[in-house]
């Protein structure tokens, strides 16, 4: 049964992959996004983790594909689907991308069946808010200033033309 | 308890932090545009305290060496402190981030006088020097990977400062693009290190890879090992610029404003070192040895790919990117000719140090030029020596140190690094070095021509240094410079 729901939510997540970049309208490649991260949201439910899923749903579902859309709507891409046509350079990163994922697939399966590390237990919502707030806390407060600064930085870029090169 | 572990080997990132948000708050208090030198002044203050954090960290480190791991902890406390750890190669780059950070906001102040968000500028300098060293004191991948963030999206934002500049543009969205590539290649090495090791502290991972090559190691085992440090590889190579991943740099360095391009090419780089430092020379010690060719031959590529491309150029702003790749050459060669058993932080440190000096004096006087005459095509050198003495004998001093001529503090820079592969058996990558530096002497000795030995164009706008807190950062470098050249045996350890 959980291999048959598994093999479900792949093919899904998998073909809408697909979907993100052979599609020519950005609208679809945007709704093909959505149902692919749903299709990951579900494969991580399955393995229990229920913080990660969740997060997925809220957070890339969520916010970010609706900010591409906007983006989308905001700057009405009429003539979105030219693309570059040169033979080579679709060659040439096809060949790389796929020989650079086959070589990382082989030594992901070599390290999951050697690693005597194995998944840990399933993590929700109390033992990732704990470990955040002892252990990690660190990285967690150096992740606040982040966010801080990138405030800052986003609203020097957005700043109304008149301001910005006086000169 | 939490003071004396966290809070005072924290200061010196909590210092640049708090004035970073103090300076926000001073804005919003004060107005835009009101209240400059005040303003200046807090943001100085926030390298300026960091340097004394720095020394207050180094005197309790002497004092007592810092047992993390106590029985009265509880366990995540331990956890917690171990993901930074503060060594005397460490505070010596605190103190250079700091130096760097004053000078890069010295100049700020002096030539972006188009701009009226200063604050904010200032503000995104303290929060990119507190991510470099977040980065150069982690000893957690996780922290890793938070600094280099810290440290890289803000400089995406001040390379693009002038967004009606189509140049700046281009430059900003090039560095955000191999950024963010180079980003993922790094967080894809971290899941395969936790994958195979089940943690993410550095010193841990040290201790298993040893484990691992010890005890018959496992094919497998090694083929993951060998993956991960190929990802990392790439993913330092995009930041510090080695020659197949630099290609961004001409652009980005020529694109940006020459301020936060000499930040860039000093600090930045400086951090990235040390973070390449961390990765080959503690976490992969012990497999250091059987790669260490391929390290050398990345670092041939790039000197010799920076120094034939710069032979090239005729905009200065062009030439210095291409002579900072070159020079990640050396500096890498200084990690790869490293001997894993007995690790001398010397010569790199002393090559950093110098060269992070030199190169945002020489933006220094690179600002001068260009808020006089418009641009930096090479012409506008030209006669500049008669006019200018001082600020072309500082110039003079900043082309030798980089083009390694022997007084000078680059030249013994350049000779430790050889030094130490020569010790290493590695005399082919020394003959090769020393050719390619060579052929680099070439094109500074091109600007010197062009400063000394060509009569000016008609027309030129006189140079004038309009604000003379510029001043005190070029002297201070040129004199950073010399005092380096003057004490060779800075740093023996």
């Amino acid at each position: 049964m959980k291999e048959m729901i598994f093999a479900l939510f792949s093919i899904i997540t998998l073909l809408t992959g697909a979907g993100v970049v052979i599609s020519r309208n950005v609208i679809y490649s945007a709704f093909n996004l959505v149902l692919c991260f749903f299709g990951l949201a579900s494969l991580y439910l399955l393995w229990g983790a229920t913080f990660i899923s969740m997060v997925q749903i809220l957070i890339y579902a969520g916010a970010i594909v609706v900010l591409f859309v906007f983006v989308v709507m905001l700057l009405n891409f009429e003539h979105s689907s030219e693309r570059s046509q040169n033979f080579w350079i679709i060659l040439g990163s096809g060949i790389g991308s796929w020989v650079l994922s086959l070589f990382l697939l082989r030594v992901l399966s070599n390290t999951l069946g050697a690693s005597p590390y194995q998944s840990a237990a399933p993590t929700n919502l109390r033992t990732v808010s704990k470990l955040l707030f002892t252990q990690y806390l660190w990285p967690f407060e150096v992740l606040t200033i982040f966010m801080l600064a990138l405030i800052i930085g986003i609203y020097l870029l957005g700043r109304p033309e008149s301001e910005g090169t006086q000169s | 308890m939490i003071l004396h572990y966290f809070l005072i080997p924290a200061a010196p990132v909590l210092s640049l932090i708090a004035c970073a948000i103090l300076l926000i708050c001073l804005e919003i208090v004060t107005g835009e545009g009101k209240a400059k030198t005040l303003k200046l002044l807090v943001a100085l203050l926030g390298p300026a305290s960091s340097m004394l954090a720095v020394s207050v960290v180094s005197k309790t480190l002497s004092e007592s060496t810092i047992e993390i791991v106590q029985s009265d902890f509880p366990a995540w406390l331990g956890e917690f402190l171990a993901t930074y750890q503060l060594d005397s190669f460490t505070l010596v780059l605190f103190l250079a981030i700091s130096f760097f950070t004053l000078l890069a906001l010295v100049y700020s102040e002096a030539f972006l006088t188009d701009f009226s968000e200063k604050s904010e500028i200032f503000s995104l300098l303290l929060f990119v020097a507190a991510g470099m060293m977040v980065l150069v004191s982690a000893n957690s991948l996780l922290m890793v990977f938070m600094g280099l963030e810290l440290m890289s999206l803000p400089t995406y934002v001040l390379v693009g400062l002038r967004k009606n500049d189509i140049r700046a543009s281009e430059a900003a969205l090039k560095y955000f693009l191999y950024g963010s590539f180079a980003t993922v290649l790094l967080v894809l090495a971290i899941a395969f290190l936790y994958g195979s090791f089940g943690t993410l502290h550095i010193s841990q991972i040290t201790a298993l890879t040893r484990l691992q090559i010890t005890s018959a190691s496992s094919g497998s085992a090694s083929l993951s090992l060998a993956a991960s440090m190929a990802l990392l590889a790439v993913a330092l190579g995009f930041k510090i610029g080695l020659a197949p991943f630099h290609l961004w740099i001409p652009d980005t360095y020529q694109g940006a404003p020459t301020p936060i391009t000499g930040f860039m090419g000093s600090a930045i780089k400086l951090a990235g070192f040390g973070l390449a430092f961390k990765v080959f020379c503690s976490m992969f010690n012990s497999v250091l040895s059987q790669h260490s060719d391929i390290l050398g031959v990345l670092a041939l590529v790039t000197m010799f790919v920076g120094n034939l491309a710069a032979l090239r150029q005729s905009n200065l702003k062009r030439i210095f990117a291409y002579s900072s790749i070159s020079h990640a050459g050396y500096l890498f060669l200084a990690i790869a000719a490293i001997n894993p058993q007995n690790i001398q932080r010397g010569p790199l440190l002393y090559y950093l140090l110098v060269y992070g000096l030199m190169f945002l004096g020489t933006f220094g006087i690179l600002s001068v030029i260009e808020n006089n005459r418009g641009n930096l095509d090479l012409n506008r050198l030209n006669g500049l020596g008669f006019e200018k003495p001082l600020l072309s004998a500082c110039l003079l001093l900043f082309i030798l140190t980089a083009a390694g001529i022997p007084p000078t503090a680059g030249f013994l820079a350049k000779y430790f690094v050889f030094l130490e592969a020569a010790s290493q058996g590695k005399m082919t990558w020394v003959v090769l070095g020393v050719m390619s530096s060579l052929i680099g002497v070439y094109y500074y000795l091109q600007i010197i021509a062009h400063l000394y030995m060509k009569a000016p164009l008609s027309a030129m706008a006189p140079i004038q240094v309009t604000h003379k807190a510029a001043w005190v950062g070029i002297l201070a470098s040129a004199a950073g410079v010399i005092y380096f050249a003057m004490r060779p045996g800075l740093f023996a350890f």
